[in-house]
């Protein structure tokens, strides 16, 4: 299952996306995944949550010439 | 002046869609919307129609639709009932946690879709147009910025939050009526764009 969390601008820091995640966690037993840019800071967010890395950084291109490495976090259940 | 998005809800000026059996019975006019349109469509569980009011052939018809409206149309017969995510699924938990963040928990139905999906955009500009993360402005402006929530975004979440299985997993938290968090959630081979496989397509 691929996941997502978007929280708004002034809405950082308050706890707002760790609510949903973990709501949604604690509801689920099955694997949950989600590939993020490998250099976004939101990373410790979601190891906070127990996603780790899982296989090596790929490479995501938008185009020829404009590429950006991406990660494959997981939560394993 | 109608809606435009409720225009397309309805199915557009030459088409309608709706579920079940075609209420003028089987002819020319209809396809029979469970057969699927595409292959790369998800199988539809129940059984779909598509009027044809323009009384195009229907090979001809069928070619105007791209995938996405297509999907988009199923949907929302599909979630026209009352298969938007139950409520009830929202726990003590949640409730709590949203509190204490002063915000609201719910879940994501069609209400909320449209809303929690511009909420992406935002988020974008916030969290990757940031020397950490090597987005540079030419690739936010000519390759992120651009993209949520499209059409067919919003198409495709649209037809994903109706889906059983999803119910009451896609989550908002509002403020003051606003979403200021969202939480999309949906079996890998319809994740919404933006936090997983499909992003790939378009971005992370």
């Amino acid at each position: 299952v691929g996941i997502g969390v978007f929280v708004a601008e002034g809405f950082d820091d308050l706890g707002v996306g760790d609510a949903l995640l973990s709501e949604l966690i604690a509801s689920t037993d099955e694997p949950l995944e989600l590939f993020i840019f490998a250099r976004n800071p939101s990373r410790a967010f979601y190891r906070r949550h127990g996603l780790v890395e899982d296989g090596p950084e790929a490479e995501h291109w938008f185009r020829e010439g404009v590429s950006l490495p991406v990660q494959r976090l997981l939560l394993a259940r | 002046v109608p809606d435009p998005d409720e225009r397309e809800a309805r199915g557009g000026e030459n088409f309608s869609v709706g579920r079940g059996h075609p209420p003028g019975g089987t002819s020319d006019r209809y396809f029979e919307g469970s057969a699927r349109a595409s292959s790369k469509l998800p199988p539809f569980g129940t059984q779909h129609w598509i009027e044809v009011r323009s009384g195009l052939p229907r090979s001809r018809s069928i070619g105007h639709l791209d995938e996405a409206r297509l999907a988009f149309w199923f949907g929302l017969a599909d979630s026209g009932s009352a298969s938007d995510p139950e409520p009830a699924g929202l726990s003590d938990r949640l409730a709590r946690s949203c509190d204490d963040a002063g915000v609201q928990g719910a879940p994501c139905d069609r209400g909320r879709c449209r809303r929690s999906q511009r909420l992406r955009e935002h988020a974008w500009c916030a969290r990757y147009l940031h020397a950490e993360t090597g987005v540079t402005q030419q690739v936010f402006e000519e390759e992120l910025a651009v993209l949520p929530p499209t059409k067919s975004d919003l198409a495709h979440f649209a037809s994903m939050l109706t889906k059983p299985c999803n119910a009451g997993r896609n989550l908002v938290a509002e403020h003051d009526g606003r979403v200021v968090g969202a939480l999309t959630y949906g079996r890998a081979s319809e994740t919404v764009p933006g936090g997983h496989r499909r992003v790939c397509r378009r971005g992370l």
